[in-house]
């Protein structure tokens, strides 16, 4: 497999996976641990996140922004495109390359306005 | 990952039987399920804020949603043809856990906040450069 060129179409099918895999294992983690903290005396709610996160370094801030926000655009906008792909539509080559740039674009600049905000 | 063949040269393949529930109705609610969290996600981001509507269908189709990803993660590595073994502990491992996520994401609705507050505190208390505009009133 290291030997395939790497190619937008399979790098990007890898990535909708990865992405959200990675944020699936957050949501699933999250949520179990807020549900099973009755016996574990855990403590967990959301006011004591937001306290948690407010203070934390904001270049930390920062990178958690960032390695959520990406794979959840990333994600949401290939989603899109293969739901697109569902229909029927732009399923040449022109038409994989075309709307796989243009997730790339989208998520770029959506991501970058997320961090930003 | 060798290729094996059951019986002999001269047997036909066992196909496996056609059910629609496991085949076309399973495909044709994965796409219902990513088709509604379009719509729900953007209702969220621009409702702003705690909805117990959104709340509650977000804490039902996004575990279905993940669960469906996560079967999908597990008959692609671990086939049943290959790992029959793996395959069942882990698709039954995978419905237990979305159970207990179900009702993680039910309790956390029900005694804290919910989903979209929940995303956008944390958002607006990770403010870089502008404020959070809207209902920041404790």
């Amino acid at each position: 497999m290291t030997i395939y060129q790497p190619q937008i179409t399979w790098y990007m099918s890898a990535s909708h996976r990865v992405t959200g895999g990675i944020l699936a294992a957050v949501f699933y983690g999250g949520a179990i641990a807020y549900a099973i903290q009755g016996p574990l005396g855990l403590g967990l709610n959301s006011d004591a996140l937001v306290a948690e996160i407010a203070t934390l370094p904001t270049s930390l801030k920062l990178i958690g922004k960032f390695s959520l926000a990406f794979p959840f655009v990333y994600h949401s906008f290939n989603g899109v495109r293969h739901l697109i792909w569902d229909t029927g539509n732009a399923l040449t080559l022109k038409g994989v390359y075309t709307t796989g740039y243009t997730v790339l674009g989208l998520s770029t600049i959506s991501t970058l306005g997320l961090c930003l905000i | 990952m060798a290729q094996y063949i059951k019986g002999s040269v001269n047997e036909a393949v066992v196909l496996p039987p056609r059910d629609k529930v496991a085949g076309s109705y399973h495909w044709d609610f994965e796409r219902l399920l990513s088709v509604t969290l379009i719509p729900l996600t953007i209702a969220s981001v621009v409702k702003g804020g705690a909805h117990p509507i959104t709340d509650l269908c977000l804490g039902v189709i996004l575990p279905f949603h993940c669960h469906i990803g996560f079967d999908a993660m597990i008959t692609d590595y671990f086939p049943h043809r290959r790992n029959p073994v793996l395959n069942r502990g882990f698709s039954w491992g995978l419905r237990a856990v979305t159970l207990i996520v179900l009702y993680g994401c039910y309790e956390f609705n029900t005694n804290d906040v919910g989903l979209t507050e929940l995303v956008k505190k944390v958002l607006c208390c990770i403010i870089v450069i502008t404020r959070c505009k809207k209902n920041t009133m404790p």
